[in-house]
């Protein structure tokens, strides 16, 4: 079932937490709601759970209006047919495994066979088919998570709604959850939205990746096309880019390629990714990202496009790769070198970054 | 789709859904009945005389000598309890929270004792000791002193018995702060060089200042309209405080029910101005010394000055005990001539109110049903307007609060009058349903805030989950929310049931023949039966406290328990 | 079979009630009554009775443990054996208050009140709350008339009166042996300085004029010196009482009999006087209101109460009254003579026992420093 978002505002008092979010979620597939804590997530995501009124908008489940503040519509929010998994999971500590579970056939006035029946099947599904008549306060925080998540789906619904599912289990365990739900979701065929401020996790779940700012839409696409072609200064920063820096476009090549001037000389060349063409002169920022960044012995690299000399200021060896700060003229560069050819603090060396991997601009757009 | 078709769920926007307008309706027009009402009815009756409004009278009353004698006696009576509950209360939770006394876990729970039993039966206890001749403690100083120190019946004695009842309100504020105060504060206290003392002094106390402060003005508030311990006590001193001069103004013949309601009026107004003082020097000031939860502040050792406090501690308790103890001594005498005698031991005083007297019968039975139908009354509104306030977004529901929690600056005696004013002439006056009414508007601030706070302990996310699993609101508040505050309500029940148990003033004003409360019998039996007579009732009164109590421990102590596990 | 029992449910009522009828006959009320007129009356009054089935009484100085057998007696009497009767215990201004607000709520709840508040029976005469009523009892109560303390066609009085109640035991302790008071002078003794107590007049509707009535008799001198031992006060008369006996105070100046005779009873030992100067008698009167829920029952208790064998049954009960009408005799005349026996103070209770003369006396004693200011 497609999901359909137009328009969506919501505010408390002066806060305005959601300002004109426009999405629309394909069925059967996830997509995630991307964005520093406070940026709106969880707000868009109740108002489409019906938990909460927007204060404008359209949304729709299937071909069905849920909310329309021009016509006056507002469905409440057990009759969307919405499953929603919550961040604390929210088991009912007074019921077993299996009244959790069974609770929306309960409510929905299902035979009792048939409610036992498909609180069994789904709780087999998630893995906990021996937890049926566990008393719910006595779980591990994994096994929660796989209640929650049985007790959305056991009334199959056609969209459920995930804020932050993974967040309160350790790393190993998310690792497996993610797969799990993936695997559930290919079976049961919903249509997922999910919210994360966890790049990574939203990166290997997503159809789509939607990045929220300061209840602003920012930026939609596919996970490879959001990572790696960030639209704002903003995305870049959020999706993990540690170069972002701020200077003055200084000339202009034709296909979106500019150089930008980051004071002192220094000039790189990056490709120009706001929608307008970019203007002599004007304030620009420029981001790529530490693993991009080829640091070399100083000497080794013919000077050329974005070949910069520096000093190593700091390295920190962590595990798989080791993490340079380097000091070069006005800009203070993050990079990451391989293990096997360290270099140390005060070392003399010479970066290299490819123009492909830089992305620059409108000053504006750095928020 | 239809716009207006319920069987899709769709309705109009929610501020104009129907039946959540009809709540929020409901409950206005309930709290201006119930709260607006009799407040508006006081002060209408102060400043509305036959003639019109009139202020005529208004100087009359207050020129009165009597007046202004009542007024300084009700200010020094609180301010002397408030010093006195103050400074005993503070210093128990302190020894308690923060000390390394002795049987603190033993001494805990017995602090709070006096906050579930009667002042009045207090009252009546303290004559047997302090009473200025034949008082016991008089009689065995006397001869060593040459003369009899104590005498009850004065503002001394009033602010002395009003002080040591109302000491467990400070102590249990001041002990909440202490305990949720994040440790770190004093231990940088020390780290700078302040002693133990020191430390207590100018850290501990300081941040627990608007704890302690918000303790000391619910004393004032609650001692300035309090009835009983005055009337016990300083009728024979001719201490007159504004409460007792309101009863009496109702009491005289001919009655005076505009100055009552002037008088009423400016108790009401004083204990208003008190609360928004109050509540302008808290204004944010709440919770900034709490960083975390469960986190355990570090004793401070006391070293051998450990037994002393213990000694305090103890001592106060007797304090709390011995009176009883010796009102129990009355009880079991024919008649009482000062002093216990074996000749004069009998059973007939708790015969006489068991099985004879009608009026202690008629008080205890009347007594036990307000109680428990009053008591399950205010927790199912106190719960209803929670859910309302905690888990609607109903439009004004600001006002709800505003209203509902009015009635914690009312003093009781000024309450039950508005009652008896609005509600006297019709069917309810005179009836035990309007006894119970008054109780559950004075307590509905307790029963709200205690059932709020439960309320709010329960995640969100619990009931929200219900409502995406297909539970309409009604059913997400019954399946979900109501089962898991149910224990908690248990003991915000028994609370309200202990607090209607020994309630005087109001019901001092509502009460007809026939509808006589347990307290309102105790002061009848008073009027006329032996001093042990009295004693008995007093005891069984106590008795009937003291077992809610061993229940509501009971319970909370269950309900840790089954939550530590 | 459920229909037969129905049947015999029936027909056993109606065998009730038609011996109830045959025994109105020969209550003993009715068996006292020669005349015939009145015996008709009164039958018509019985039977008026029998369908009210009840009368609530409200009143003070008369215990509740005593009323019962009052009840009792009453009942017996007149065949009343299903009436229910209920009797409130109340103070004086208590019994107003709850009255005058019962009538300003339109509501029918007492139907005898029996106290003493002359002022107060007066307003209500005015008012027309007050059933006429003319019992051919009203004859008898030549006393009552004699002191001024009947109203024609409303009520006849007994009364009582305030008067002092010491501990000898407690006097000696404190130093006044052979205390033998005979006078008002004698309680007004400097050595009794803070070992006196009294009920306070500012409360009291009954003891202010009574003790008016008595400064009347001894001079304002009196008043001053009385005010000089700074008496401690009491509200309710219990409360004074219990005190002589624990010995808290030596003496309680204005207490009633009933008072003594409840000390002695628990073997404290206790004198009542009656000062040679007199007393004030306080009528005490029972009166029908006119809102009575139950006027033909409250008719018939006025006549018991007021004929010679109701009021020796009242004097029997335990209330300690002076009866207004002679002949009725007390268990304990040494606490208790008859009203021949003891001077009346001459009060006039329309003049000196109104509710302006009473406020008047009242500024008088806060002058004196009695009473709150
Ligand atoms: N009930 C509320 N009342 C007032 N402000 C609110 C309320 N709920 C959310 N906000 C505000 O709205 C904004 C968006 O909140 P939201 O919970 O949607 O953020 P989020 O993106 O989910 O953040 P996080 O990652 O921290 O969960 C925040 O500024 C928040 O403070
Ligand atoms: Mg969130």
């Amino acid at each position: 079932m497609p999901v359909h978002v137009r328009g969506l505002a919501k505010t408390y008092g002066a806060v305005r937490a959601v300002q004109g979010v426009d999405f629309t979620v394909a069925p059967g597939t996830t997509v995630t709601l991307l964005g520093p804590s406070g940026c709106g997530k969880t707000t868009t995501l109740r108002c489409i759970a019906g938990l909460e009124v927007p204060t404008a908008g359209r949304i729709t489940v299937g071909d069905r209006v849920v909310y329309d503040d021009a016509e006056g519509i507002f469905v409440e929010p057990e009759r969307r047919n919405i499953g929603m998994v919550f961040q604390s999971y929210a088991i009912w500590p007074h019921m077993t495994v299996g009244g959790n579970v069974g609770f929306p056939l309960k409510i929905s006035g299902r035979p009792k066979a048939e409610v036992e029946e498909r609180t069994r099947a789904i709780l087999q599904l998630v893995g906990l088919g021996d937890l049926h008549d566990r008393p719910a306060a006595a779980l591990s925080g994994g096994q929660q998570q796989r209640v929650a998540l049985a007790r959305a789906l056991v009334h199959e619904p056609q969209v459920v709604l995930f804020d932050e599912p993974l967040s309160n289990l350790d790393a190993n365990l998310r690792e497996r959850m993610r797969t799990e739900l993936q695997l559930l979701q290919a079976r049961l065929g919903f249509t997922a939205i999910f919210v994360t401020h966890d790049q990574q996790e939203a990166l290997s779940l997503s159809d789509r990746i939607i990045v929220m700012n300061r209840g602003r839409l920012e930026q939609e696409g596919t996970p490879q096309d959001v990572f790696q072609n960030p639209a704002t200064a903003f995305t870049a920063r959020f999706l993990g880019y540690a170069n972002v820096f701020a200077g003055e476009v200084a000339d202009i090549a034709d296909a979106g390629k500019v150089r930008i001037d980051l004071g002192d000389g220094v000039l790189l060349a990056a490709r120009w990714r706001a929608s307008e063409p970019a203007r002599k002169g004007e304030r620009g920022t420029i981001a790529f990202r530490a693993d991009r960044v080829a640091v070399e012995p100083r000497g080794t690299v013919p000077p050329g496009d974005n070949v910069i000399a520096g000093d190593i200021e700091a390295a920190a060896f962590l595990g798989t790769f080791i993490d340079y700060t380097i000091h070069a003229g006005p800009l203070q560069i993050k990079a990451e070198g391989p293990v096997d050819k360290p270099f140390v603090r005060g070392d003399a060396v010479q970066i290299r970054i490819s123009p492909a991997q830089c992305h620059a601009f409108r000053a504006a757009d750095a928020a | 789709m239809s716009v207006a078709s319920t069987a899709s769920g769709s309705v109009r926007l929610p501020l104009f859904r129907g039946h959540g307008v009809i709540a929020v309706a409901t409950i206005y027009a309930g709290l201006a009945v119930t709260v607006v009402l009799p407040l508006a009815a006081v002060l209408f009756q102060a400043v509305v005389a036959d003639e019109g409004l009139s202020f005529a009278k208004i100087r009359e009353v207050f020129s009165s000598p009597s007046i202004v004698d009542a007024t300084v006696n009700t200010v020094v009576v609180s301010a002397l309890a408030v010093v006195l509950a103050g400074s005993v209360g503070v210093t128990l939770a302190w020894l308690v929270a923060r000390s390394n006394m002795p049987l603190k876990r033993v001494f805990d729970p017995l602090n709070m004792i006096p906050f579930y039993l009667s002042s009045v039966v207090g009252a009546l206890s303290w004559q047997v000791i302090a009473a200025p001749r034949t008082g016991m403690a008089n009689t065995w100083l006397e001869p060593l002193l040459g003369y009899a120190p104590f005498n009850i019946y004065s503002v001394w004695g009033i602010a002395f018995v009003l002080g040591l009842f109302y000491a467990p309100y400070v102590y249990l504020f001041t002990l909440g702060s202490l305990q949720s105060m994040d440790a770190a504060l004093e231990e940088a206290a020390r780290m700078s060089g302040a002693s133990k003392l020191q430390t207590a002094v100018r850290v501990t106390l300081p941040l627990s200042a608007p704890a302690i402060l918000s303790a000391c003005i619910l004393v004032f508030v609650t001692s300035a309209g309090i009835f009983g311990v005055p009337l016990v006590l300083g009728v024979p001193g001719r201490v007159h405080t504004l409460s007792t001069l309101i009863y009496r103004y109702i009491a005289e013949y001919p009655s005076d029910f505009a100055a009552a309601a002037i008088l009423s009026s400016a108790l009401f107004l004083f204990t208003v101005a008190l609360t928004a003082l109050q509540m302008a020097l808290l204004r944010g000031r709440r919770f900034t010394t709490v960083t975390g939860k469960g986190y355990r502040p570090r004793t401070v050792d006391l070293g051998a000055w450990r037994w002393v406090g213990a000694g305090i501690n103890a001592l106060y308790l007797l304090f709390v005990i011995v009176p009883f103890l010796a009102l129990l001594l009355v009880s079991l005498q024919d008649a009482w001539t000062g002093s216990f005698e074996w000749a004069r031991l009998t059973l007939a005083n708790y015969h006489q109110v068991l099985f004879v007297d009608v009026t202690a019968k008629r008080g205890l039975m009347n007594s036990l049903v307000i109680s428990t139908v009053g008591a399950t009354l205010a927790v199912a509104v106190s719960l209803l307007l929670a859910l309302v306030l905690q888990r609607t977004r109903l439009p004004a529901r600001q006002g709800i609060v505003w209203l509902s929690m009015l009635p914690v600056t009312v003093p009781g005696i000024v309450l039950g009058f508005g009652f008896l004013v609005a509600f006297v002439s019709t069917p309810l006056y005179g009836t035990l349903w309007l006894i119970m009414l008054a109780y559950i508007v004075h307590y509905l601030p307790t029963g709200l805030r205690n059932t709020e706070s439960l309320v709010q302990a329960i995640s969100r996310e619990l009931d929200e989950s219900a409502r995406m699993s297909g539970a309409t609101w009604w059913e997400a508040m019954t399946r979900v929310v109501v089962p898991l505050v149910a224990p908690g309500m248990v003991s915000i029940w028994l609370l309200l049931f202990v607090t209607f148990i020994r309630e005087v003033s109001a019901s001092m004003m509502l009460f007809t023949y026939g509808t006589e409360t347990m307290s309102i019998a105790l002061i009848r039996i008073m009027e006329y039966e032996p001093y042990g007579v009295s004693g008995a009732f007093g005891v069984l009164q106590t008795l009937l406290l003291l077992g809610c109590v061993a229940l509501i421990r009971q319970l909370s102590s269950a309900r840790q328990s089954s939550q530590a596990a | 079979m459920k229909r037969w029992l129905n049947l015999a449910v029936a027909a056993a009522g109606l065998v009730t009630a038609a011996a109830a009828t045959a025994r109105a006959e020969d209550v003993p009320a009715l068996a006292a009554i020669s005349d015939t007129a009145e015996r008709a009356r009164v039958q018509a009054l019985i039977e008026g009775a029998r369908k009210e089935g009840g009368l609530s009484w409200i009143g003070v100085q008369i215990e509740p443990g005593h009323a019962n057998p009052i009840l009792a007696e009453f009942k017996r009497y007149y065949g009343l054996d299903d009436l229910k009767g209920e009797y409130t215990y109340a103070g004086t201004g208590e019994i107003v208050t709850r009255i005058e607000q019962l009538l300003r709520a339109k509501r029918k709840e007492f139907d005898i009140v029996w106290t003493a508040s002359w002022a107060w029976y007066k307003d209500l005469l005015k008012r027309g709350e007050i059933m006429q009523y003319d019992s051919p009892h009203y004859a008898a109560y030549t006393l009552s008339d004699q002191n001024g303390m009947s109203q024609k066609g409303y009520w006849a009085s007994d009364a009582y009166a305030f008067a002092p109640i010491y501990n000898p035991q407690t006097m000696e302790q404190n130093g006044l042996k052979n205390f033998n008071p005979t006078s008002w002078n004698d309680f007004v003794d400097p050595r009794l300085a803070g070992r006196i107590c009294m009920i306070d007049v500012m409360v009291s509707t009954s003891a202010a004029p009574v003790l008016a009535g008595v400064v009347k008799a001894m001079g304002d001198e009196w008043l001053k010196k009385l005010g000089a031992l700074k008496p401690a006060l009491h509200i309710k008369a219990a409360q004074g009482r219990e005190w002589v006996g624990s010995g808290e105070f030596a003496a309680t100046l204005l207490n009633s009999p009933k008072d003594a005779l409840s000390l002695q009873q628990r073997n404290i030992p206790t004198k009542q006087v009656f000062p040679k100067e007199g007393v004030v008698l306080i009528p005490f009167a029972p009166i029908i209101l006119s809102s009575a829920p139950h006027p033909n029952t409250a008719k018939l208790f006025i006549d018991f109460v007021r004929s010679a064998y109701g009021a020796q049954t009242v004097m029997n009960s335990g209330s300690l009254l002076f009866f207004g009408r002679p002949g009725v005799k007390s268990k304990y005349p040494d606490i208790l003579p008859v009203m021949e026996e003891v001077k009346a103070i001459p009060f006039d209770w329309e003049t000196e026992g109104s509710t302006a003369a009473v406020k008047a006396f009242r500024e008088k004693l806060r002058a004196a420093g009695i009473g709150a200011k």
